[in-house]
């Protein structure tokens, strides 16, 4: 199944965010939109984070796994936090 | 430290992006030093941000119809139309040692050149974070920043003069993205020197190298061979190449 959300971030960028998932866990993600993100490659990275996450993962401990994860590689996101970003994802699977 | 002014270029888009990334190479390499180009874009045409989907932004079939090229950039941020015409784009490429590591900055440092050269044509422009500069609100310029390999890049744009039928007839404009910004319609979104002062793009083109070479010893050299011929070919391997563009 797809689920799709979008989100112009206060203060922030443009963040779309196009999910596939099997009614349990999120199978497929992909982000797009006019944000920035170090290194540019690690939107990968970011990715396949929210591969096999389960779709009723709440939005707090969504943040803090993107959180983690982007802080562990290195990647810097600018227009968008890890709030942001988990917060867009809740919008697309509820 | 010297840094290089190239003397100002027109090419394809994939050209002037591979241009980018063929100095950027050289300067990680420590084969070139910090560099500062101008250029314009010919054909017209539209770049893309790395992270946005193609077909989101980009009317394909209106550019194809007018002959506008399309590119997507290495950098991320949004979709812009360089008018072949219209606008004089900018790169600064240096070690990140020169620029600094913080990324909002360095930003603030670069759209201040692009707001002194402004300034010297009677205009009254200011930052707008994360990566644009306006005159009473409007864009005039903006730019998109990356590092890799300690390289800073950061390309811009400054809006000369606009056909602003042309623009949005390319460009699809998500009206998400004008919600927040308090104004009704993209065309008021932006401005461009000539409506706002009068000045002609040659003016300009002096006023932007003026501030931008300010307090930095420079001299102008065209890029060495082996940059040319990277550019050549990251020209047609990454940055002409469809499954680049359509890469999302």
């Amino acid at each position: 199944m797809e689920a799709f959300a979008r989100r112009k971030v206060p203060g922030g960028k443009l963040l779309s965010v196009r999910l596939q998932h099997d009614g349990e866990r999120v199978t497929g993600a992909e982000l797009s939109g006019d944000f920035f993100l170090f290194p540019e490659e690690s939107i990968a990275v970011v990715e396949s984070a929210l591969v096999g996450m389960p779709r009723s993962l709440d939005e707090a401990s969504l943040a803090a796994m993107i959180a983690e994860r982007m802080e562990r590689e290195g990647i810097t996101a600018i227009g968008f936090t890890p709030r942001d970003l988990a917060s867009v994802i809740r919008e697309a699977l509820d | 430290m010297r840094w290089r002014l190239l003397p100002f270029g027109k090419h394809r888009a994939a050209m002037n992006m591979a241009i980018d990334e063929a100095i950027s190479e050289a300067v990680a390499r420590g084969a070139a030093p910090p560099t500062i180009r101008f250029y314009a874009w010919e054909p017209s045409a539209v770049s893309i941000g790395r992270f946005q989907r193609l077909q989101d932004e980009v009317d394909l079939e209106e550019c194809a119809r007018q002959g506008v090229d399309v590119v997507r950039r290495r950098t991320g941020g949004g979709a812009v139309f360089h008018d072949s015409e219209g606008e004089i784009t900018y790169s600064v490429i240096a070690p990140e040692a020169v620029m600094g590591s913080g990324i909002q900055a360095s930003y603030r440092e670069v759209c201040g050149w692009v707001i002194d050269a402004l300034g010297e044509l009677g205009m009254e422009a200011e930052y707008a974070p994360i990566n644009d500069v306006t005159v009473g609100g409007r864009k005039i310029s903006g730019c998109a920043q990356t590092r890799r390999d300690g390289v800073f890049l950061q390309h811009g744009t400054v809006l000369h003069d606009l056909d602003v039928r042309r623009m949005f007839a390319v460009l699809r404009v998500d009206r998400l993205k004008l919600e927040d910004k308090a104004i009704a319609t993209a065309a008021e979104r932006v401005a461009s020197v000539r409506m706002l002062s009068g000045a002609g793009k040659a003016e300009l083109l002096d006023s932007l190298h003026r501030s931008f070479c300010r307090g930095k010893e420079w001299v102008e050299t065209p890029l060495t061979s082996g940059e040319a011929a990277r550019a050549a070919e990251l020209a047609s391997a990454r940055y002409g190449d469809r499954e680049w563009t359509f890469l999302r």
